[in-house]
């Protein structure tokens, strides 16, 4: 039988009398607190008993602290001589249990005790909440600055998506915090104000539990997404970036108790608490997420012409020797945009006995929208004055497509075409072939590269 | 200068100053308030806790020594014109309503 239990609370800092109650039934079902932690309390089994718990304030406690400040000590001091003895604190609040029948009240002025609680979350709300604030500038400003001049970009990585969504989730969750905290204060102080208690703290665990859920679900989707628009290898760098940085969490929440334990000094505690540990954190992820991308070119080998939607052979009528054959997907992709690289290369005989290297690429855009697609095109269209490149309409019934244009850089023609179809644009280059192309050889290239209805 | 929240003391602050007009510790001071007030009077101790530090910083009162964990305190003179006013102010509400009963009764 355990002795020892685990439990991930989520009850709120300021309240004081769900954690005095649900402390109260722990005992009475035989388990006492004795730790608290950010996310796990640990409780010990013991005799069932009716025994009181009190919870209350101290300003300048600190999880940071390596030992009880003077003020703590003299509040456990007074407490103890009422009977009440300290259990243990979690960041200002002071957890006392007293065995007596009817021990005196550990707060008996419910003003004072309302004008602590609201300090100690001012302290611990507001620095939260423009930490939150600077971070989710910083979050939403490429994203945004991208959707607003470059949408191309914006959607060919739905990663930024993705980071909207979790941010605007997160801000979300913290601002709901927030108002229902201010909601409580407010009802409080119009109820002290009469004399009365501090207002009851409408229980919202659910809350909680709902956005843990749901924040994990959103990655879990976001990573399936990954994979079915992108190289696994990227895939893989999300989990494990994902991974790190949910034991970064972890750490960093617990890193302060396990320091306190160590009687580490308070400078120390947070220095390591607010810049070590997130250089570390910062140093390894880097580190892993580089090596695996390093390791990892992400690309997945065409085995066979299924993989490639137009090869060589189907050009030359020919197959060929030293086929090397690849599909690169191009970026995370959305679900308004995917692009992947394809590329053949290989040798072949021709009918005079001359061994000839061929070998071509090309990138399918398949595009979800009219209006992202005329964006797509235009990105192509617009001059490059930096390369001197221009694109140039060529007749498009051969290839059977919508649009055909050929490229060309200082005025002469090079072996790349952009053929324009639904939904789709491909943009084909030729490195080692005989061009020009047959019309044959074009009505192929326009039925393989066409998007299938 | 007294802080807005002291402009008028509760009970329990009441008390507490009246008490720290002699030196006393904090579970003493509890305990003196309820022998004072035959406990009609009861003060929790992270009351008592929170109401000393807020003194004070308000320089109601001063720490005058600390025994191990225990602390000692005393009134200063900012915190004995509180209690005055305070008084003075229990004072005016008393009167007020002897005037209005007085009326009451001479009607």
């Amino acid at each position: 039988m355990r002795n020892t239990k685990y439990r991930m609370e989520t009850l709120q800092l300021f309240d004081f009398k769900g954690m005095e109650e649900h402390l109260e039934d722990m005992a009475a079902d035989g388990w006492r607190l004795e730790e608290t932690g950010r996310f796990l309390w640990k409780y010990r089994r013991t005799e069932p008993a009716r025994v009181h718990y009190a919870v209350t304030y101290s300003l300048d406690a600190s999880e940071f602290n390596p030992s009880p400040t003077e003020g703590q000590l003299s509040l456990e001091e007074l407490c103890a001589e009422a009977g009440w003895q300290k259990v243990c604190d979690w960041m200002k609040m002071q957890i006392f249990v007293s065995e007596q029948e009817t021990p005196v009240p550990l707060e008996t002025d419910e003003a004072m005790r309302l004008e602590v609680i609201h300090k100690v979350m001012e302290r611990r709300l507001i620095p939260a909440a423009i930490l939150l604030g600077v971070i989710a500038v910083f979050q939403f400003s490429i994203p945004i600055t991208s959707l607003i001049w470059n949408p191309v970009r914006f959607f060919e990585n739905e990663g930024y998506l993705w980071a909207i969504l979790l941010w605007t989730l997160m801000i979300v969750y913290h601002g709901f915090h927030m108002c229902h905290y201010y909601r409580w204060y407010r009802r409080s102080l119009q109820s002290t104000a009469h004399g009365g208690p501090c207002a009851e703290v409408k229980p919202y665990q659910l809350v909680d539990w709902v956005f843990f859920v749901l924040t994990y679900a959103l990655l879990a989707i976001f990573l399936v997404r990954m994979l079915k628009f992108t190289r696994t290898g990227v895939t893989v760098v999300w989990v494990v970036h994902i991974t790190l940085y949910t034991v970064f969490l972890i750490l960093i929440n617990q890193a302060p108790r396990l320091l306190r334990k160590l009687r580490v000094s308070r400078g120390t505690n947070i220095v390591v608490c607010f810049v070590v540990l997130p250089i570390i954190y910062m140093i390894v992820a880097a580190t892993v997420i580089f090596g695996i991308l390093g390791d990892n070119q992400a690309v997945r080998y065409a085995e066979d012409t299924n993989g490639l939607p137009l090869t060589l052979e189907m050009l030359t009528g020919v197959s060929h020797e030293d086929s090397d054959r690849s599909v690169i997907p191009l970026g995370i992709g959305s679900f308004m945009l995917t692009q992947h690289l394809y590329a053949d290369q290989g040798t072949r005989m021709t009918s005079e006995g001359v061994k000839i290297e061929e070998s071509f690429y090309y990138t399918i855009k398949d595009v979800k929208t009219d209006w992202l697609y005329g964006k797509v095109l235009a990105q192509y269209l617009e001059p490059k004055e930096d390369r001197d490149q221009a694109w140039e309409m060529q007749d498009a019934a051969p290839w059977e497509a919508e649009r055909v244009y050929r490229s060309y850089l200082s005025g002469e023609a090079v072996d790349s075409y952009l053929l324009c179809f639904p939904g789709r644009l491909v943009e084909l280059t030729f490195t080692k072939f005989d061009i020009p192309l047959t019309a044959v050889q074009m009505a192929v290239i326009g039925r393989a590269l066409a998007p299938s209805i | 200068m007294a802080r807005e929240k002291f402009q008028s003391l509760t009970e329990q602050m009441f008390y507490i100053l009246l008490c720290l007009r002699q030196e006393f510790c904090g579970a003493d001071i509890a305990a003196q308030i309820q022998t004072m007030t035959k406990s009609r009077v009861i003060v929790g101790p992270g009351t008592l806790y929170n109401v000393l530090d807020s003194f004070v910083q308000a320089e109601m009162i001063v720490e005058t020594k600390v025994e191990g964990r225990r602390r000692s305190y005393l009134i200063t003179r900012k915190g004995r014109e509180m209690l005055e006013a305070e008084y003075r102010r229990l004072l005016t509400l008393t009167k007020d309503y002897q005037d209005c009963i007085r009326e009451e009764e001479g009607t």
